[in-house]
């Protein structure tokens, strides 16, 4: 309960900051994924059924607030869980850098899954600048885990401090 | 000498010393000697004076006048801050009411009902070219009607819920259009690219398509009202396979600083409007 709690109120966190935050720092197209990237922190983090409820809920949250047909990112959410939680078993992905590798390879694959979807139900156009754009985007994504993993931990001991969770 | 004519002779002394000092100077404008030395005498004096209450004064006017001037100079710094807030508040209030005025300039001259909204959020993940607005079904606002600001149009309306609803934007590839080029009246297909702006499809091969030239909507797709523009075209190129010529279409629109709208509730033959909204209006 304390567990769903935390990560309940840094998803409504991270949701409200998806929808307002674009533009202020950097073009709304290029802002990271946070949603994301708390996905595969409670991969490493959290227990398995509370972990994947949490992707899936955020990922419906995510297609609710955005163009994406219903489900997708329910699905990629859930996908990007599942691979991040049986390679934290395998190997430990404690270190930063296999953390931020990890939040750029879940962006692309989260953008390779949107692009063909959008592929698949009409013409696009798949030219460099996109190509550009999809790196740059995954690229900032796993720049902004450097500085969200942290803080996210930080927030998570304090919280389990004080509450008294695990 | 006796006391009496001491006093009565010094008296006329005085007397008679400042009768003749008055008479003796006359008109003439230079001092006369005893003025000279008196001044010589007095001089310095004065001077020593003068500088001592001159710097007593500064003094004064330097420590002890300026107790005050501390509180006075942070209530000056707080009112030029109140100030500078206020100003920067009339400045956004100026800004809005020029963007009110240009949509009520437009609002008139549509000739279908139409309702102002806010943008009140983005696409929560950026891989969608969408935002929101802060009217929905309560409002008559339904799913498709089209929006559209001064500059031309923005989008359509893809979801609507009771108090908001989800504004999809031409640039994305999920949205399209039924247009024409305004000099030559070409119709195509207009949608979003991931790549850059939009593209407008299928144009005849043998269509005089220039950069340059302005994309307005046909009405024909009975979404978007006829005429309202879209944007310029940037670079025109065949299409593969080359049955059709496309055209890269730069938006009129400046999606980033879009901040209110005007959601086209309806049109000829378009959407029934429902009772009791003409107030909210």
């Amino acid at each position: 309960m304390r567990e769903i709690l935390f990560i309940s109120v840094a998803g409504m966190t991270v949701m409200v900051l998806q929808t307002i935050s674009g533009g202020l720092v950097i073009p709304a197209e290029y802002k990271p994924d946070l949603m994301l990237i708390l996905v595969l922190w409670a991969a490493v983090r959290s227990s398995l059924l509370i972990g994947l409820g949490f992707a899936f809920i955020s990922g419906l949250f995510l297609d609710l607030f955005s163009g994406a047909p219903a489900g997708l990112f329910a699905l990629i959410n859930c996908l990007v869980f599942v691979a991040t939680g049986s390679l934290n078993s395998r190997f430990a992905m404690d270190r930063v850098s296999a953390r931020t590798i990890s939040v750029f390879g879940a962006s692309l694959l989260a953008a390779l899954l949107v692009v063909s979807l959008r592929w698949a139900t009409g013409p696009v156009e798949l030219g460099a600048r996109t190509m550009q754009w999809i790196v740059a985007k995954s690229a900032i994504s796993a720049l902004a885990s450097l500085l969200l993993f942290p803080v996210l931990d930080k927030f998570w001991t304090g919280y389990c401090r004080i509450i008294g969770a695990r | 000498m006796p006391r009496s004519i001491r006093d009565i002779a010094i008296t006329l002394i005085l007397v008679g010393g400042g009768l003749l000092i008055l008479f003796s100077s006359g008109k003439k404008s230079d001092s006369g000697v005893a003025a000279r030395v008196f001044y010589t005498v007095m001089r310095p004096v004065q001077q020593a004076v003068f500088g001592i209450h001159s710097r007593v004064s500064n003094a004064w006017h330097s420590y002890v006048a300026l107790v005050g001037i501390r509180q006075d100079n942070q209530s000056l710094i707080e009112e030029v801050r109140r100030l500078k807030n206020q100003n920067t508040v009339l400045m956004q209030k100026e800004g809005e009411n020029r963007r009110l005025r240009k949509l009520l300039d437009l609002k008139a001259q549509h000739e279908f009902p139409s309702l102002v909204a806010q943008v009140i959020g983005e696409d929560a993940v950026g891989w969608y070219r969408t935002f929101f607005i802060n009217r929905g079904s309560e409002d008559g606002v339904l799913t498709n009607m089209p929006v559209t600001v001064a500059e031309g149009v923005v989008g359509r309306v893809s979801k609507s819920s009771e108090g908001m609803s989800q504004v999809i934007l031409i640039t994305d590839p999920n949205f399209s259009v039924d247009c024409r080029v305004a000099r030559t009246r070409d119709r195509g297909v207009l949608s979003g690219s991931l790549d850059r702006g939009c593209v407008l499809r299928y144009l005849r091969l043998d269509a005089d398509v220039r950069p340059g030239d302005e994309v307005v909507t046909s009405g024909l797709d009975n979404v978007f009202p006829r005429g309202l523009n879209i944007g310029k075209v940037e670079a025109v190129r065949k299409s593969d396979p080359a049955l059709f010529l496309e055209a890269r279409v730069t938006p009129s629109v400046d999606f980033a600083a879009v901040e209110e709208v005007l959601v086209v509730l309806g049109q000829k033959g378009g959407f029934d409007v429902g009772p009791g909204l003409e107030e909210k209006r």
